[in-house]
Protein backbone atom coordinates (compact mmCIF):
# COMPACT_ATOMS: atom_id res chain seq x y z
CA UNK A 1 0.00 0.00 0.00
CA UNK A 2 1.32 3.49 -1.10
CA UNK A 3 -0.10 6.74 -2.07
CA UNK A 4 -3.29 7.30 -2.45
CA UNK A 5 -3.67 8.11 -5.91
CA UNK A 6 -6.64 9.71 -7.66
CA UNK A 7 -7.18 6.64 -9.94
CA UNK A 8 -7.62 4.56 -6.62
CA UNK A 9 -10.40 1.79 -6.95
CA UNK A 10 -10.42 2.44 -10.68
CA UNK A 11 -9.97 -1.57 -11.76
CA UNK A 12 -11.06 -2.70 -8.00
CA UNK A 13 -14.77 -1.73 -7.14
CA UNK A 14 -17.87 -2.04 -8.08
CA UNK A 15 -18.77 1.48 -8.68
CA UNK A 16 -16.20 1.69 -11.54
CA UNK A 17 -16.87 -1.69 -12.66
CA UNK A 18 -20.45 -0.38 -13.34
CA UNK A 19 -19.01 2.69 -15.07
CA UNK A 20 -17.16 0.64 -17.28
CA UNK A 21 -19.46 -2.03 -18.14
CA UNK A 22 -22.44 0.93 -18.65
CA UNK A 23 -20.09 2.56 -20.82
CA UNK A 24 -18.95 -0.10 -22.85
CA UNK A 25 -22.21 -1.02 -24.20
CA UNK A 26 -22.90 2.53 -24.86
CA UNK A 27 -19.99 2.86 -26.99
CA UNK A 28 -21.13 0.04 -28.89
CA UNK A 29 -24.76 1.53 -29.51
CA UNK A 30 -22.97 5.04 -30.63
CA UNK A 31 -20.33 3.19 -32.68
CA UNK A 32 -23.03 1.07 -34.43
CA UNK A 33 -24.97 4.00 -35.07
CA UNK A 34 -22.53 5.84 -36.40
CA UNK A 35 -22.83 3.14 -39.42
CA UNK A 36 -25.84 3.29 -39.67
CA UNK A 37 -27.24 4.38 -42.76
CA UNK A 38 -30.70 6.44 -42.53
CA UNK A 39 -31.49 6.11 -45.95
CA UNK A 40 -30.91 2.17 -47.15
CA UNK A 41 -31.62 1.64 -42.89
CA UNK A 42 -28.54 -0.30 -43.09
CA UNK A 43 -25.58 -0.28 -39.95
CA UNK A 44 -23.30 -2.91 -37.96
CA UNK A 45 -25.35 -4.11 -35.76
CA UNK A 46 -23.42 -4.05 -32.19
CA UNK A 47 -26.58 -4.02 -30.19
CA UNK A 48 -29.54 -5.99 -31.67
CA UNK A 49 -28.62 -8.90 -29.94
CA UNK A 50 -30.14 -7.91 -26.19
CA UNK A 51 -33.09 -9.33 -25.57
CA UNK A 52 -36.23 -8.13 -25.30
CA UNK A 53 -39.32 -9.20 -23.42
CA UNK A 54 -42.51 -7.71 -24.70
CA UNK A 55 -46.08 -8.51 -23.54
CA UNK A 56 -47.82 -11.55 -24.99
CA UNK A 57 -50.89 -13.71 -25.36
CA UNK A 58 -48.83 -16.72 -27.01
CA UNK A 59 -45.78 -17.60 -25.24
CA UNK A 60 -43.85 -18.17 -28.58
CA UNK A 61 -43.59 -14.53 -29.20
CA UNK A 62 -42.22 -13.87 -24.74
CA UNK A 63 -38.97 -13.34 -26.21
CA UNK A 64 -38.05 -10.90 -28.82
CA UNK A 65 -35.19 -8.12 -29.56
CA UNK A 66 -34.93 -4.26 -29.23
CA UNK A 67 -38.20 -2.39 -31.85
CA UNK A 68 -35.34 -0.84 -33.79
CA UNK A 69 -33.48 -4.16 -34.84
CA UNK A 70 -36.43 -6.30 -35.78
CA UNK A 71 -35.57 -10.10 -37.45
CA UNK A 72 -31.90 -9.02 -36.44
CA UNK A 73 -32.19 -12.94 -34.39
CA UNK A 74 -34.58 -14.74 -32.48
CA UNK A 75 -35.52 -13.80 -29.40
CA UNK A 76 -34.90 -17.22 -27.46
CA UNK A 77 -31.44 -16.64 -29.56
CA UNK A 78 -30.71 -13.40 -28.06
CA UNK A 79 -31.84 -14.43 -24.52
CA UNK A 80 -28.72 -17.07 -24.75
CA UNK A 81 -26.71 -14.43 -26.47
CA UNK A 82 -27.45 -11.96 -23.76
CA UNK A 83 -26.83 -14.15 -21.04
CA UNK A 84 -23.54 -14.90 -22.87
CA UNK A 85 -22.19 -11.42 -23.27
CA UNK A 86 -23.65 -10.15 -20.00
CA UNK A 87 -21.68 -13.10 -18.39
CA UNK A 88 -18.29 -12.55 -20.32
CA UNK A 89 -18.95 -8.61 -19.06
CA UNK A 90 -19.64 -9.10 -15.37
CA UNK A 91 -17.12 -12.24 -14.74
CA UNK A 92 -14.41 -9.71 -15.94
CA UNK A 93 -15.29 -7.47 -13.42
CA UNK A 94 -15.64 -9.93 -10.94
CA UNK A 95 -12.13 -11.29 -11.68
CA UNK A 96 -11.14 -7.52 -11.33
CA UNK A 97 -12.56 -7.26 -8.01
CA UNK A 98 -10.75 -10.50 -6.99
CA UNK A 99 -14.11 -12.44 -6.60
CA UNK A 100 -14.18 -16.34 -6.39
CA UNK A 101 -15.15 -15.96 -10.08
CA UNK A 102 -16.20 -19.79 -10.44
CA UNK A 103 -18.46 -19.11 -7.35
CA UNK A 104 -19.77 -15.70 -9.20
CA UNK A 105 -20.48 -17.69 -12.53
CA UNK A 106 -22.91 -20.17 -11.08
CA UNK A 107 -24.62 -17.97 -8.88
CA UNK A 108 -24.99 -15.14 -11.19
CA UNK A 109 -26.28 -18.24 -13.92
CA UNK A 110 -29.34 -19.19 -11.68
CA UNK A 111 -29.88 -15.61 -10.97
CA UNK A 112 -29.92 -14.48 -14.63
CA UNK A 113 -32.33 -17.46 -15.40
CA UNK A 114 -34.26 -16.92 -12.75
CA UNK A 115 -35.27 -13.53 -13.50
CA UNK A 116 -35.29 -13.93 -16.76
CA UNK A 117 -38.20 -17.23 -16.58
CA UNK A 118 -40.04 -14.69 -13.90
CA UNK A 119 -39.74 -11.89 -16.81
CA UNK A 120 -41.24 -14.15 -19.43
CA UNK A 121 -44.27 -15.44 -16.93
CA UNK A 122 -45.46 -12.68 -15.42
CA UNK A 123 -45.42 -10.60 -18.72
CA UNK A 124 -48.54 -12.26 -19.98
CA UNK A 125 -50.78 -10.22 -21.43
CA UNK A 126 -53.35 -11.17 -19.34
CA UNK A 127 -51.52 -10.35 -15.92
CA UNK A 128 -50.22 -6.69 -17.59
CA UNK A 129 -52.20 -4.84 -21.05
CA UNK A 130 -53.44 -1.80 -19.95
CA UNK A 131 -57.10 -1.20 -21.33
CA UNK A 132 -55.60 0.50 -24.82
CA UNK A 133 -53.82 -2.44 -25.44
CA UNK A 134 -56.73 -5.40 -25.11
CA UNK A 135 -57.35 -4.92 -28.27
CA UNK A 136 -53.84 -5.42 -30.05
CA UNK A 137 -53.41 -8.50 -28.04
CA UNK A 138 -56.48 -9.66 -28.97
CA UNK A 139 -58.05 -10.52 -25.83
CA UNK A 140 -61.28 -8.67 -23.57
CA UNK A 141 -60.12 -8.51 -20.48
CA UNK A 142 -56.48 -7.86 -18.57
CA UNK A 143 -55.43 -7.66 -14.60
CA UNK A 144 -53.77 -4.50 -15.55
CA UNK A 145 -51.21 -5.23 -13.03
CA UNK A 146 -48.15 -2.60 -14.61
CA UNK A 147 -44.79 -3.27 -13.10
CA UNK A 148 -45.98 -6.88 -12.13
CA UNK A 149 -42.59 -8.50 -13.09
CA UNK A 150 -40.38 -6.22 -10.67
CA UNK A 151 -43.04 -7.53 -7.94
CA UNK A 152 -42.91 -10.76 -9.14
CA UNK A 153 -38.94 -10.78 -9.41
CA UNK A 154 -38.95 -8.94 -5.84
CA UNK A 155 -41.42 -11.29 -4.32
CA UNK A 156 -39.60 -14.58 -5.24
CA UNK A 157 -36.33 -12.95 -4.27
CA UNK A 158 -37.57 -12.29 -0.84
CA UNK A 159 -38.79 -15.88 -0.63
CA UNK A 160 -35.50 -17.50 -1.13
CA UNK A 161 -33.70 -14.74 0.59
CA UNK A 162 -35.55 -15.62 4.05
CA UNK A 163 -36.75 -19.09 3.53
CA UNK A 164 -34.13 -20.92 1.74
CA UNK A 165 -31.45 -23.32 2.91
CA UNK A 166 -29.02 -20.67 4.63
CA UNK A 167 -26.41 -22.63 2.54
CA UNK A 168 -28.02 -22.21 -1.13
CA UNK A 169 -29.12 -18.16 0.22
CA UNK A 170 -25.45 -17.55 1.14
CA UNK A 171 -24.60 -19.55 -2.45
CA UNK A 172 -26.98 -16.88 -4.00
CA UNK A 173 -25.52 -13.58 -2.72
CA UNK A 174 -22.35 -14.05 -4.28
CA UNK A 175 -23.74 -12.68 -7.24
CA UNK A 176 -26.92 -10.78 -5.51
CA UNK A 177 -25.44 -7.79 -6.38
CA UNK A 178 -28.27 -5.18 -6.82
CA UNK A 179 -26.14 -1.99 -6.76
CA UNK A 180 -24.47 -2.92 -9.03
CA UNK A 181 -26.85 -3.76 -11.48
CA UNK A 182 -28.78 -1.03 -10.70
CA UNK A 183 -25.84 1.42 -11.48
CA UNK A 184 -25.72 -0.36 -14.92
CA UNK A 185 -28.78 0.27 -15.44
CA UNK A 186 -28.52 3.82 -14.52
CA UNK A 187 -25.65 4.38 -16.79
CA UNK A 188 -27.78 3.01 -19.54
CA UNK A 189 -30.65 4.97 -18.43
CA UNK A 190 -28.10 8.14 -18.95
CA UNK A 191 -28.70 7.68 -22.47
CA UNK A 192 -32.76 8.24 -22.23
CA UNK A 193 -32.16 11.43 -21.28
CA UNK A 194 -29.59 12.18 -23.65
CA UNK A 195 -32.26 10.83 -26.41
CA UNK A 196 -35.01 12.92 -25.21
CA UNK A 197 -32.39 16.56 -24.79
CA UNK A 198 -31.91 16.42 -28.59
CA UNK A 199 -36.07 16.81 -29.04
CA UNK A 200 -37.03 18.79 -25.91
CA UNK A 201 -33.64 19.93 -24.35
CA UNK A 202 -35.74 21.90 -22.03
CA UNK A 203 -37.34 19.20 -20.67
CA UNK A 204 -34.32 17.10 -20.06
CA UNK A 205 -32.65 20.32 -18.82
CA UNK A 206 -35.84 20.99 -16.52
CA UNK A 207 -35.44 17.73 -15.08
CA UNK A 208 -32.04 17.83 -14.38
CA UNK A 209 -31.90 21.14 -12.72
CA UNK A 210 -35.69 20.70 -10.30
CA UNK A 211 -33.16 17.61 -9.18
CA UNK A 212 -30.21 19.31 -8.16
CA UNK A 213 -32.51 21.97 -6.29
CA UNK A 214 -34.63 19.81 -4.52
CA UNK A 215 -31.93 17.73 -3.13
CA UNK A 216 -30.00 20.83 -2.12
CA UNK A 217 -33.02 21.62 0.00
CA UNK A 218 -33.42 18.18 1.34
CA UNK A 219 -29.95 18.58 2.75
CA UNK A 220 -29.99 21.36 4.21
CA UNK A 221 -33.07 20.37 6.01
CA UNK A 222 -33.08 16.37 6.24
CA UNK A 223 -30.04 16.34 7.83
CA UNK A 224 -29.76 19.01 10.58
CA UNK A 225 -33.33 17.73 11.85
CA UNK A 226 -32.79 13.96 12.15
CA UNK A 227 -29.75 14.39 13.32
CA UNK A 228 -31.02 16.76 16.33
CA UNK A 229 -34.11 13.98 16.74
CA UNK A 230 -31.80 11.09 17.30
CA UNK A 231 -29.65 13.36 19.93
CA UNK A 232 -32.45 15.06 21.48
CA UNK A 233 -35.75 12.35 21.41
CA UNK A 234 -33.77 8.99 21.00
CA UNK A 235 -30.99 10.15 23.27
CA UNK A 236 -28.43 8.75 20.74
CA UNK A 237 -24.31 9.33 20.81
CA UNK A 238 -22.74 12.06 18.40
CA UNK A 239 -21.41 9.11 16.76
CA UNK A 240 -24.51 7.22 16.28
CA UNK A 241 -27.05 10.06 15.44
CA UNK A 242 -24.33 11.09 12.69
CA UNK A 243 -24.29 8.18 10.53
CA UNK A 244 -28.13 7.33 11.62
CA UNK A 245 -29.43 11.39 10.33
CA UNK A 246 -26.76 10.70 7.27
CA UNK A 247 -28.05 7.38 6.61
CA UNK A 248 -31.99 8.40 6.57
CA UNK A 249 -31.45 11.75 5.36
CA UNK A 250 -29.19 11.29 2.19
CA UNK A 251 -27.87 8.42 0.24
CA UNK A 252 -28.45 5.08 3.03
CA UNK A 253 -26.18 3.08 3.21
CA UNK A 254 -23.38 4.39 1.03
CA UNK A 255 -24.26 7.89 3.67
CA UNK A 256 -23.66 5.69 6.53
CA UNK A 257 -20.25 4.37 5.54
CA UNK A 258 -19.38 7.67 4.40
CA UNK A 259 -20.24 9.40 7.60
CA UNK A 260 -18.63 6.69 9.84
CA UNK A 261 -15.72 7.11 7.78
CA UNK A 262 -15.56 10.90 7.76
CA UNK A 263 -15.79 11.08 11.37
CA UNK A 264 -13.81 8.00 12.09
CA UNK A 265 -16.82 5.83 14.20
CA UNK A 266 -16.22 2.69 14.69
CA UNK A 267 -17.38 0.03 11.89
CA UNK A 268 -19.77 -1.29 14.02
CA UNK A 269 -22.20 1.63 13.62
CA UNK A 270 -22.36 2.08 10.33
CA UNK A 271 -22.97 -1.95 10.06
CA UNK A 272 -26.12 -1.97 12.64
CA UNK A 273 -27.77 1.24 10.56
CA UNK A 274 -27.12 0.13 7.53
CA UNK A 275 -28.66 -3.35 8.21
CA UNK A 276 -31.69 -0.99 8.89
CA UNK A 277 -31.55 1.08 5.80
CA UNK A 278 -31.68 -2.04 3.13
CA UNK A 279 -34.29 -3.81 5.18
CA UNK A 280 -36.57 -0.06 5.50
CA UNK A 281 -35.80 0.95 1.84
CA UNK A 282 -37.67 -2.66 0.43
CA UNK A 283 -40.29 -1.47 2.89
CA UNK A 284 -40.83 1.59 1.21
CA UNK A 285 -40.10 0.22 -2.01
CA UNK A 286 -43.27 -2.42 -1.61
CA UNK A 287 -45.61 0.12 0.16
CA UNK A 288 -44.39 3.94 -1.48
CA UNK A 289 -45.42 3.28 -5.32
CA UNK A 290 -49.28 2.21 -4.17
CA UNK A 291 -49.64 5.14 -2.05
CA UNK A 292 -48.06 7.34 -4.54
CA UNK A 293 -49.71 6.08 -7.37
CA UNK A 294 -53.39 5.48 -5.98
CA UNK A 295 -53.38 9.02 -3.35
CA UNK A 296 -55.53 11.56 -4.68
CA UNK A 297 -52.96 14.82 -4.49
CA UNK A 298 -50.49 12.49 -6.57
CA UNK A 299 -51.56 9.26 -8.80
CA UNK A 300 -52.05 11.12 -12.32
CA UNK A 301 -52.33 15.08 -11.15
CA UNK A 302 -48.38 15.02 -10.48
CA UNK A 303 -46.24 12.12 -11.96
CA UNK A 304 -43.19 13.40 -12.13
CA UNK A 305 -42.88 14.75 -8.66
CA UNK A 306 -44.38 11.41 -7.43
CA UNK A 307 -41.31 10.41 -8.97
CA UNK A 308 -38.69 12.94 -7.84
CA UNK A 309 -40.06 12.40 -4.20
CA UNK A 310 -38.90 8.62 -3.97
CA UNK A 311 -35.53 9.64 -4.92
CA UNK A 312 -35.58 12.06 -1.63
CA UNK A 313 -36.89 9.22 0.45
CA UNK A 314 -36.13 5.74 -0.17
CA UNK A 315 -32.83 5.62 0.32
CA UNK A 316 -30.65 3.21 -1.33
CA UNK A 317 -29.98 3.53 -5.25
CA UNK A 318 -31.60 0.13 -5.99
CA UNK A 319 -34.86 0.46 -4.32
CA UNK A 320 -35.26 3.91 -5.46
CA UNK A 321 -35.05 3.14 -9.00
CA UNK A 322 -37.01 -0.35 -8.39
CA UNK A 323 -39.61 1.94 -6.48
CA UNK A 324 -38.92 4.35 -9.48
CA UNK A 325 -39.73 1.61 -12.25
CA UNK A 326 -43.14 0.29 -10.31
CA UNK A 327 -44.25 3.58 -10.06
CA UNK A 328 -43.67 4.06 -13.77
CA UNK A 329 -45.58 1.02 -14.79
CA UNK A 330 -48.38 1.66 -12.21
CA UNK A 331 -49.16 5.36 -13.53
CA UNK A 332 -48.79 4.76 -17.24
CA UNK A 333 -51.17 2.10 -16.81
CA UNK A 334 -53.52 4.30 -15.10
CA UNK A 335 -53.06 7.16 -17.48
CA UNK A 336 -54.03 4.70 -20.37
CA UNK A 337 -56.89 3.12 -18.49
CA UNK A 338 -58.45 6.32 -16.88
CA UNK A 339 -57.06 9.24 -19.07
CA UNK A 340 -56.87 7.28 -22.80
CA UNK A 341 -53.18 8.96 -22.50
CA UNK A 342 -50.35 6.83 -23.28
CA UNK A 343 -47.07 8.61 -21.31
CA UNK A 344 -43.71 7.50 -22.76
CA UNK A 345 -42.14 4.84 -20.41
CA UNK A 346 -39.29 5.50 -18.22
CA UNK A 347 -39.94 9.41 -17.27
CA UNK A 348 -41.39 9.05 -14.13
CA UNK A 349 -38.24 5.93 -13.02
CA UNK A 350 -35.97 9.09 -14.56
CA UNK A 351 -37.47 11.34 -12.27
CA UNK A 352 -37.46 8.73 -9.14
CA UNK A 353 -33.31 8.54 -10.19
CA UNK A 354 -32.54 12.14 -11.14
CA UNK A 355 -32.74 13.02 -7.52
CA UNK A 356 -31.29 10.31 -5.53
CA UNK A 357 -28.30 10.74 -8.73
CA UNK A 358 -27.82 14.84 -7.04
CA UNK A 359 -28.05 13.33 -3.13
CA UNK A 360 -25.25 10.45 -4.30
CA UNK A 361 -23.10 13.12 -6.09
CA UNK A 362 -23.32 15.84 -2.93
CA UNK A 363 -22.44 12.53 -0.27
CA UNK A 364 -18.29 13.54 -0.91
CA UNK A 365 -19.06 17.08 -0.43
CA UNK A 366 -20.95 16.08 2.53
CA UNK A 367 -18.33 13.52 3.97
CA UNK A 368 -15.55 16.17 4.13
CA UNK A 369 -17.60 18.89 5.48
CA UNK A 370 -18.51 16.37 8.42
CA UNK A 371 -14.75 15.16 8.43
CA UNK A 372 -13.51 18.38 9.05
CA UNK A 373 -15.55 19.38 11.28
CA UNK A 374 -15.69 16.43 13.31
CA UNK A 375 -11.60 16.44 13.07
CA UNK A 376 -10.90 20.10 13.76
CA UNK A 377 -13.42 20.74 16.17
CA UNK A 378 -15.50 18.37 17.68
CA UNK A 379 -12.89 15.29 18.03
CA UNK A 380 -9.32 17.09 18.04
CA UNK A 381 -6.61 15.23 17.09
CA UNK A 382 -3.33 17.12 16.82
CA UNK A 383 -1.59 16.27 13.28
CA UNK A 384 -4.97 14.71 11.58
CA UNK A 385 -5.63 16.53 8.13
CA UNK A 386 -8.81 16.02 6.46
CA UNK A 387 -7.67 15.92 2.50
CA UNK A 388 -9.65 17.06 -0.33
CA UNK A 389 -9.54 14.28 -2.02
CA UNK A 390 -12.09 12.97 -0.13
CA UNK A 391 -14.40 14.72 -2.14
CA UNK A 392 -13.37 12.38 -5.20
CA UNK A 393 -12.63 9.32 -3.77
CA UNK A 394 -16.13 9.85 -2.58
CA UNK A 395 -17.74 10.51 -5.56
CA UNK A 396 -19.78 7.76 -6.79
CA UNK A 397 -18.10 7.58 -10.42
CA UNK A 398 -21.11 5.39 -11.90
CA UNK A 399 -22.52 8.91 -12.04
CA UNK A 400 -20.07 9.98 -14.55
CA UNK A 401 -21.07 7.24 -16.67
CA UNK A 402 -24.74 8.35 -17.11
CA UNK A 403 -23.85 12.21 -17.43
CA UNK A 404 -21.33 11.04 -19.83
CA UNK A 405 -23.98 8.95 -21.88
CA UNK A 406 -26.33 11.91 -21.77
CA UNK A 407 -23.71 14.62 -22.80
CA UNK A 408 -22.03 11.96 -25.24
CA UNK A 409 -25.30 11.71 -27.28
CA UNK A 410 -26.45 15.26 -26.87
CA UNK A 411 -23.31 16.28 -28.56
CA UNK A 412 -23.83 13.95 -31.16
CA UNK A 413 -27.37 14.71 -31.60
CA UNK A 414 -27.30 18.19 -31.51
CA UNK A 415 -24.10 18.74 -33.19
CA UNK A 416 -25.38 17.04 -36.31
CA UNK A 417 -22.69 14.73 -36.28
CA UNK A 418 -24.59 11.27 -35.81
CA UNK A 419 -28.30 11.62 -37.34
CA UNK A 420 -30.98 11.21 -34.51
CA UNK A 421 -32.46 8.08 -36.31
CA UNK A 422 -29.03 6.62 -36.20
CA UNK A 423 -28.43 7.36 -32.48
CA UNK A 424 -32.05 5.72 -31.94
CA UNK A 425 -31.28 2.79 -33.58
CA UNK A 426 -27.99 2.17 -31.62
CA UNK A 427 -28.81 3.16 -28.27
CA UNK A 428 -32.32 1.90 -27.99
CA UNK A 429 -31.43 -1.72 -26.98
CA UNK A 430 -29.19 -0.43 -24.19
CA UNK A 431 -31.30 2.42 -22.87
CA UNK A 432 -34.76 -0.04 -23.43
CA UNK A 433 -33.64 -3.91 -23.08
CA UNK A 434 -30.10 -3.76 -21.48
CA UNK A 435 -32.05 -0.97 -18.93
CA UNK A 436 -34.77 -3.06 -17.62
CA UNK A 437 -33.41 -6.23 -17.76
CA UNK A 438 -30.40 -5.09 -15.35
CA UNK A 439 -33.45 -3.51 -13.62
CA UNK A 440 -35.23 -6.96 -13.22
CA UNK A 441 -31.84 -8.29 -12.27
CA UNK A 442 -31.64 -5.51 -9.45
CA UNK A 443 -35.15 -6.27 -8.00
CA UNK A 444 -34.63 -10.22 -7.57
CA UNK A 445 -31.25 -8.94 -5.70
CA UNK A 446 -32.78 -7.37 -3.45
CA UNK A 447 -35.29 -9.73 -2.10
CA UNK A 448 -32.41 -12.26 -2.42
CA UNK A 449 -30.34 -9.65 0.09
CA UNK A 450 -33.16 -8.89 2.39
CA UNK A 451 -33.00 -10.77 5.08
CA UNK A 452 -36.48 -9.67 7.57
CA UNK A 453 -34.52 -10.87 10.83
CA UNK A 454 -31.47 -8.42 10.53
CA UNK A 455 -34.38 -6.27 12.32
CA UNK A 456 -34.39 -9.28 15.43
CA UNK A 457 -30.82 -8.66 16.15
CA UNK A 458 -29.58 -7.36 19.64
CA UNK A 459 -29.12 -3.71 20.01
CA UNK A 460 -31.39 -2.45 17.16
CA UNK A 461 -34.64 -2.12 18.92
CA UNK A 462 -34.25 1.68 19.79
CA UNK A 463 -32.31 2.49 16.44
CA UNK A 464 -34.94 0.83 14.49
CA UNK A 465 -37.86 3.01 16.41
CA UNK A 466 -35.52 6.03 15.89
CA UNK A 467 -35.52 5.30 12.11
CA UNK A 468 -38.86 4.77 11.65
CA UNK A 469 -40.15 7.80 13.44
CA UNK A 470 -37.40 10.05 11.59
CA UNK A 471 -38.85 8.36 8.14
CA UNK A 472 -42.35 9.35 8.99
CA UNK A 473 -42.42 12.16 10.85
CA UNK A 474 -39.94 14.52 8.87
CA UNK A 475 -38.41 12.71 6.05
CA UNK A 476 -41.30 11.40 3.79
CA UNK A 477 -43.56 14.83 4.43
CA UNK A 478 -40.67 16.95 3.84
CA UNK A 479 -39.77 15.00 0.76
CA UNK A 480 -42.78 15.34 -0.58
CA UNK A 481 -43.36 18.87 -0.37
CA UNK A 482 -39.75 19.59 -1.86
CA UNK A 483 -40.08 17.46 -4.49
CA UNK A 484 -43.79 18.22 -5.42
CA UNK A 485 -41.78 22.52 -4.96
CA UNK A 486 -39.71 22.05 -7.66
CA UNK A 487 -41.66 19.13 -10.23
CA UNK A 488 -44.98 20.30 -10.09
CA UNK A 489 -46.63 20.40 -13.02
CA UNK A 490 -44.79 18.35 -15.09
CA UNK A 491 -45.58 15.20 -16.87
CA UNK A 492 -44.20 12.55 -18.52
CA UNK A 493 -43.89 13.13 -22.51
CA UNK A 494 -46.48 11.45 -24.55
CA UNK A 495 -46.07 8.70 -26.92
CA UNK A 496 -46.25 9.98 -30.66
CA UNK A 497 -48.85 8.25 -32.74
CA UNK B 1 9.51 14.97 4.84
CA UNK B 2 9.61 11.00 5.64
CA UNK B 3 6.17 9.48 4.83
CA UNK B 4 5.27 5.78 6.50
CA UNK B 5 2.14 4.29 5.51
CA UNK B 6 0.07 1.78 7.60
CA UNK B 7 -2.52 -0.66 7.45
CA UNK B 8 -5.28 0.12 10.23
CA UNK B 9 -7.58 -2.63 11.56
CA UNK B 10 -10.23 -2.06 14.69
CA UNK B 11 -10.48 -5.51 16.26
CA UNK B 12 -13.86 -4.48 18.11
CA UNK B 13 -11.94 -2.87 21.35
CA UNK B 14 -9.10 -1.55 19.90
CA UNK B 15 -7.63 0.56 16.70
CA UNK B 16 -3.89 -1.04 15.47
CA UNK B 17 -2.05 0.19 12.93
CA UNK B 18 0.33 -2.05 11.19
CA UNK B 19 3.56 -2.09 8.74
CA UNK B 20 6.42 -4.37 7.71
CA UNK B 21 8.03 -3.09 10.63
CA UNK B 22 6.20 -1.84 13.26
CA UNK B 23 3.13 -2.68 15.08
CA UNK B 24 1.34 0.11 17.55
CA UNK B 25 -2.14 -0.03 18.94
CA UNK B 26 -4.80 2.07 21.09
CA UNK B 27 -8.02 2.06 22.32
CA UNK B 28 -8.49 5.39 21.10
CA UNK B 29 -7.52 7.03 17.91
CA UNK B 30 -5.91 9.78 20.79
CA UNK B 31 -4.04 7.13 22.01
CA UNK B 32 -2.92 5.27 18.93
CA UNK B 33 -1.75 8.72 17.73
CA UNK B 34 0.33 9.03 20.87
CA UNK B 35 1.49 5.64 21.00
CA UNK B 36 2.57 5.90 17.39
CA UNK B 37 4.52 8.96 18.22
CA UNK B 38 6.49 7.42 21.32
CA UNK B 39 7.37 4.20 18.84
CA UNK B 40 8.35 6.68 15.68
CA UNK B 41 10.61 8.60 18.36
CA UNK B 42 12.35 5.72 18.96
CA UNK B 43 13.43 5.14 15.46
CA UNK B 44 14.10 8.41 13.84
CA UNK B 45 14.88 10.42 17.03
CA UNK B 46 13.60 13.66 15.47
CA UNK B 47 11.94 15.59 12.55
CA UNK B 48 8.00 15.94 11.30
CA UNK B 49 6.75 12.63 9.71
CA UNK B 50 3.70 12.19 7.38
CA UNK B 51 1.99 9.12 8.37
CA UNK B 52 -0.53 7.76 6.18
CA UNK B 53 -3.09 5.03 7.31
CA UNK B 54 -5.81 3.32 5.65
CA UNK B 55 -8.22 0.70 7.05
CA UNK B 56 -8.96 -2.30 5.74
CA UNK B 57 -12.27 -2.32 4.07
CA UNK B 58 -12.79 -5.27 4.02
CA UNK B 59 -11.71 -6.62 7.12
CA UNK B 60 -13.99 -4.43 8.89
CA UNK B 61 -17.18 -3.95 6.69
CA UNK B 62 -19.35 -7.66 5.92
CA UNK B 63 -19.29 -8.70 2.07
CA UNK B 64 -22.55 -7.41 1.44
CA UNK B 65 -22.23 -3.96 1.73
CA UNK B 66 -19.30 -3.15 -0.35
CA UNK B 67 -21.07 -3.01 -3.32
CA UNK B 68 -22.47 0.68 -1.32
CA UNK B 69 -19.09 2.66 -1.16
CA UNK B 70 -15.41 1.73 -1.96
CA UNK B 71 -13.52 2.26 1.20
CA UNK B 72 -14.34 3.18 4.89
CA UNK B 73 -11.52 6.14 5.67
CA UNK B 74 -8.19 7.48 5.07
CA UNK B 75 -6.14 8.99 7.61
CA UNK B 76 -3.15 11.60 7.53
CA UNK B 77 -1.22 12.44 10.46
CA UNK B 78 1.66 14.67 10.63
CA UNK B 79 3.31 13.93 13.46
CA UNK B 80 6.41 16.21 15.22
CA UNK B 81 9.17 14.10 17.23
CA UNK B 82 11.08 16.82 18.29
Amino acid sequence: MGERRWTKGMFDTEDWWAFWIGIFFVILGLVAAATYNVETKIGVDLTGWIVSFPKWVDISKSLSVDKYHKGFMSGPVAAVVSYVIFTIATCIGARAMKWDVKKYFVAWTIIYWLTVIIYILSRNAYIQATSLELKKYGIEWSLQLGGAHYIAALIIGLIIGNLAPRGFREFLRRAARPEWYIKIAIVCLGTKLGLKGIEATGYAVHLILAGCCATIAAYLLFWPLAYTVSRKVFKLTKEWAACLASGISICGVSASIATAGAIRARPIVPVMISSLIVVFAVIELIVLPYVLAYAPFWGLNEPMAAGASLGLTVKTDGADAAAGAILDELLRARAANELGVQWEEGWITAAAVMTKIWIDMFIGIWAFVLAVIWVYHFERRPGERVEKMEIWWRFPKFVLGYFIAMFAIWGLGLGGIIPTEALKWGIHPIEGPMRHLFFMLTFTSIGLVTDFRELKKEGLGRLAVAYAFILVVIIIPIGWFIAWLFHHGMKPPVVKP
Amino acid sequence: MRTIHFDLYYDGVKWIAKNDRIVVSGKTLEELDENLKLKLKDIFKNGKIKVSMELDFRKVIPHWMWQYHPYYFYRTVYLDLD
